[in-house]
């Protein structure tokens, strides 16, 4: 006989899904597609888009050396950030762990805070800090330190300072939350069997809290990937990543497909990238960590 | 109960500066009463906050981001809620792809959104619409609210539901007078963590903003690209104000670090 | 004509058979035990009842009523939840009053009965407060009176006292007793522990893997289990594998190891392989020279009330208790006899390899 609720226990999951599933099917799915399809279309400078089929647009990317330094600009960014993060990321949530409260909580507040304030804002902050005519400059200028103004802004060190700031507080989200599922006692028991406090960190510590810096690694480097207003204001027109080239096809050049494409490639570098670092992370950790 | 030796609180120190520094300067260099960017030397100014006032299209474009993340936010949350009990409560074939379908807006670079979103309105004829930019918010920032109503609704005692249905209550008054209730912290964290992305959203929203609906971050960017003025300072005190301001009542409903790490 | 009739209870989760053919009858005012470990079905017993789960098959009756088909908030059943289940959200009075405002109940009446109910767990000053500031055993008292309020037909207690502290559960279970004399509402509980269902019901239902193994008020049930199974999960038993030697004149011997013991014939059907159960307070030490079998103490714990007493016997090992009576008792390596009643054994057909 069959079992009367397992037969009705399928409708109503769809029913409750079903408004989201229908805008996003609408609003994410629909626009995705024809993005991909505008990336195979070809563009004339008079005409504008043409509806034919063609690989020109993937070839310009592949080829052209303009887009091969936009691409390793980016990569290289996102990598140089990450690793930045992770060096002074990981480092302050496991002070932050270390604290009573409501030290702790306050400062947590602090640094996770600023996630929630515009990056417009936070990027101008940067703006103003570091441009010929920013504090620091004239700062440094003033007590005689340096004589010439003092320029970060339109640099990928600046690019770079400013995404470290933008971003951190993902990396120490990651790794407080696996600092979270450390024992306490570990590493007293450490300290127990004769290890020096940096021999506890290195060898007890670090290894646990691994999973948490790679995963925060993960989510720096995707968002730095993709990076747009940072970049845009800090490295200004001649420092170029990938999203703000993929902006100006569009909104400039009007070179849609072209666009389309540059943000085709870099959705697929994104997932790629990610898919398989996640592959790595899993494979490393499935065994302790289950 | 552990604690940090020095060396650990000068590293504490200089972080929480690099992190407050950019904030503090752009509140400083509000007050200033000069006609650059400049720290206020001749003692704090409001110069630069009437100037605000003065600026009509920053003020339409505050009520535009307002009305925006009001609606996107309302709007996630009314089809965040079904769709999470959907999935907690049931097995159902496609419930993971279901659930990472919906996840999913967090993994595609907002760039690519926008040219998704930018070319999608020019097909359908929704370019420069209210109602077009506000369901490109509710797709950015639906992850958001659902990933906290579901672990609210993940939290439920499904014993309390059913409590109250052995004690005679339909399925609707269950829902409304237990169900809803319950996961409310929830509801109203995914609510505010919705609103503030919206309303912060830009590299997106730059794609699509037409004149009549140019955001404030946008029209912020906007004006950066071709100058920075004491303006963009005193507008940006005033968005890190509202934002402690919220993060406070948000810290009070369901706790900020909950928010901002997930469970516990 | 009994008040709740499960008849032919069955229910499968796909190739699973959580509850095979339940058939119990319960008498109204009567105190029913649903007793066994977890996973033998008594939980999801319950939730048909409750009306959370649907049977795959048989019916459900009370007062005559065929209740199989009906919605779980029309069943009009008081439920106290393992959890509790508190609405964390409402006072203990809202709470309390949820089934009656649910039945329309008018608000004068509804304070009326809450008031009542509460007096009758003995929450009367705490009416006001929320579940979150009342003590475990208090949050027990709100859970039963929200559920007794509503006069339901039958009561159903699932693991009702599992969460609190052995102390605190010994005296919940005289005071639930006593409620429920009270009131005298039908009551089915789920447990695992034999002690609270042996002290809190008239009659238990020992379940095992889906069935029904034995139905029977508590005494009759501890002193005569009719399978291995419950003769081992009601109490502590000496459970000794053996085979029937030879038997004449209403009486057999049963080869256990080396040993042979003689015990009564009680029932023909039983032959070859069998189990000998015999409890540990009924045993009794007596010298070497007067006891039924011999052996030497191994290990003596004191428990306060009583010693427990492990014993090395040609046997095997043996459980022993004896009373604390403020003397003196036999000490660890000594050499003793042991001796038992006639009757007090008893003999069980040997269950296959997973009972």
């Amino acid at each position: 006989m069959a079992d009367r609720s397992m037969a009705k226990a399928w409708i109503p999951p769809y029913l409750l899904s079903a408004p989201a599933l229908v805008l996003y099917l609408a609003m994410l799915g629909v626009p995705m597609l024809l993005t991909f399809i505008l990336s195979f279309n070809a563009f004339d400078f008079n005409k504008g888009v043409i509806p034919i089929f063609t690989l020109d647009n993937y070839i310009e990317i592949f080829t052209d050396s303009y887009f091969h330094v936009v691409f390793a600009r980016t990569f290289g960014l996102a990598l140089l950030v990450t690793v930045i993060c992770a060096l002074i990321g990981a480092p302050e949530a496991y002070i932050l762990s270390r604290m009573r409260n409501p030290w702790r909580s306050f400062f947590l507040v602090v640094i996770l805070g600023p996630l929630l304030i515009s990056v417009i804002v936070r990027t101008l902050g940067w703006a103003l800090l570091i441009g010929g005519s920013g504090v620091i400059s004239t700062t440094l200028q003033s007590i005689g330190l340096i004589d010439e103004p003092f320029q970060l802004m339109f640099t990928f060190t600046g690019m770079t300072i400013a995404l470290v700031h933008v971003l951190v507080p993902f990396m120490v989200i990651a790794v407080w939350a696996s600092l979270q599922k450390l024992d306490p006692a570990v590493e007293d028991a450490g300290l127990s069997l004769g290890a020096s406090q940096f021999t506890v960190l290195r060898r007890i510590v670090l290894p646990q809290v691994m999973p948490g810096i790679l995963s925060g690694s993960m989510i720096v480097f995707a968002l730095t990937a993709s990076a747009f207003a940072t970049p845009s204001i800090i490295g200004g027109r001649r420092l170029k990543v990938v999203a703000t080239t993929a902006y100006d096809e569009f909104l400039s050049t009007l070179n849609w497909p072209l666009g389309a494409a540059i943000a085709v490639v870099l959705l697929i570098a994104n997932i790629v990238i990610i898919a398989s670092y996640n592959r790595f992370i899993e494979r490393k950790y499935a065994q302790v960590f289950g | 109960m552990k604690t940090n030796g020095p060396l650990a609180l000068i590293f504490h120190t200089v972080f929480v500066i690099f992190i407050l520094a950019p904030l503090a300067i752009v509140c400083v260099v509000a007050f200033t009463d000069k006609g650059y960017l400049s720290l206020p030397t001749n003692g704090p100014s409001l110069r630069w906050f009437r100037a605000i006032l003065e600026n009509p299209d920053f003020i339409d474009s505050f009520w535009i981001s307002l009305y925006l993340a009001l609606g996107a936010a309302t709007v996630a949350l009314a089809i965040a809620i079904p769709a999470s009990l959907a999935v907690v409560r049931y097995r159902f074939p496609g419930r993971e792809g279901l659930t990472a379908f919906f996840l999913s807006p967090l993994m595609i670079p907002h760039v690519v959104l926008g040219v998704a979103f930018l070319r999608f309105f020019t097909e359908v004829g929704l370019s420069g619409t209210m109602v077009g930019l506000t369901f490109t918010h509710v797709i950015i920032v639906m992850p958001y609210a659902l990933r906290l109503v579901l672990a609210a609704a993940s939290g439920l005692d499904r014993d309390a539901e059913k409590a109250a249905h052995s004690l005679g209550a339909s399925s609707f008054t269950v829902f409304r007078r237990i169900t809803l209730p319950l996961i409310l912290p929830g509801v109203a964290g995914g609510w505010v963590l919705a609103f503030i992305t919206s309303f912060d959203e830009v590299t997106m929203t730059v794609f699509v903003a037409s004149p009549s609906t140019t955001t404030l971050p946008v029209r912020m960017y906007h004006h950066i690209a071709q100058t920075i003025d004491p303006l963009l300072a005193s507008i940006s005190t005033v968005l890190i104000v509202v934002t402690v301001i919220l993060m406070v009542v948000l810290d009070r409903i369901y706790g900020l670090d909950k928010i901002l790490i997930g469970k516990n | 004509m009994s008040f709740l009739r499960m008849e032919g209870l069955v229910k499968k989760f796909g190739d699973f058979t959580a509850v095979e053919r339940v058939d119990l009858s319960v008498e109204k005012g009567e105190f029913v035990s649903l007793l066994g470990p977890s996973g033998c079905g008594k939980t999801t017993t319950l939730q048909m009842i409750a009306g959370f789960v649907e049977p795959t098959e048989g019916r459900i009756i009370i007062d005559g009523r065929d209740i199989t088909d009906v919605k779980a908030n029309q069943r009009g059943l008081g439920i106290v939840f393992q959890s509790y289940a508190l609405f964390p959200h409402m006072t203990v009075f809202d709470n309390v009053g949820f089934g009656l405002e649910m039945r329309k109940v008018t608000k004068d009446e509804r304070r009326q009965r809450v008031e009542e109910a509460l007096a009758l767990v003995h929450l009367e000053p705490f009416g006001h407060r929320f579940p979150r500031e009342l003590s475990g055993g208090q949050r027990q008292r709100v859970a039963v009176a929200r559920a007794l309020v509503i006069k339901p037909d039958v009561l159903l207690l699932d693991e009702p006292l599992s969460n609190l502290d052995a102390k605190l559960r010994e005296d919940m279970q005289i005071e639930l007793r006593s409620i429920q004399r009270t009131v005298g509402t039908t009551t089915i509980l789920v447990t695992h522990d034999q002690a609270e269902a042996m002290a809190m019901s008239d009659r238990i239902a020992v379940m095992d893997q889906g069935r029904l193994v034995q139905v029977g008020v508590p005494l009759e049930a501890y002193e005569a289990p009719q399978t291995t199974f419950v003769s081992n999960f009601l109490g502590k038993t000496n459970m000794l594998g053996g085979t029937i030697a030879d038997r004449a004149n209403g009486r057999m011997r049963v080869r256990v190891r080396d040993s042979v013991v003689d015990v009564r014939d009680v029932d023909p059907a039983l032959e070859g392989a069998v189990n000998l159960s015999i409890r540990p307070e009924k045993l009794h030490f007596t010298s070497p020279a007067e006891g039924r079998i011999t052996g030497r103490v191994h290990t003596r714990l004191f428990l306060g009330n009583h010693w427990l007493f492990q014993v090395d016997s040609p046997v095997g090992p043996l459980l022993v208790t004896v009373e604390n009576s403020g003397g003196s008792v036999v000490e660890e390596n000594e050499q003793i006899g042991l001796t038992w009643k006639p009757g007090e054994i008893r003999i069980l057909p040997a269950e296959t390899a997973d009972g």
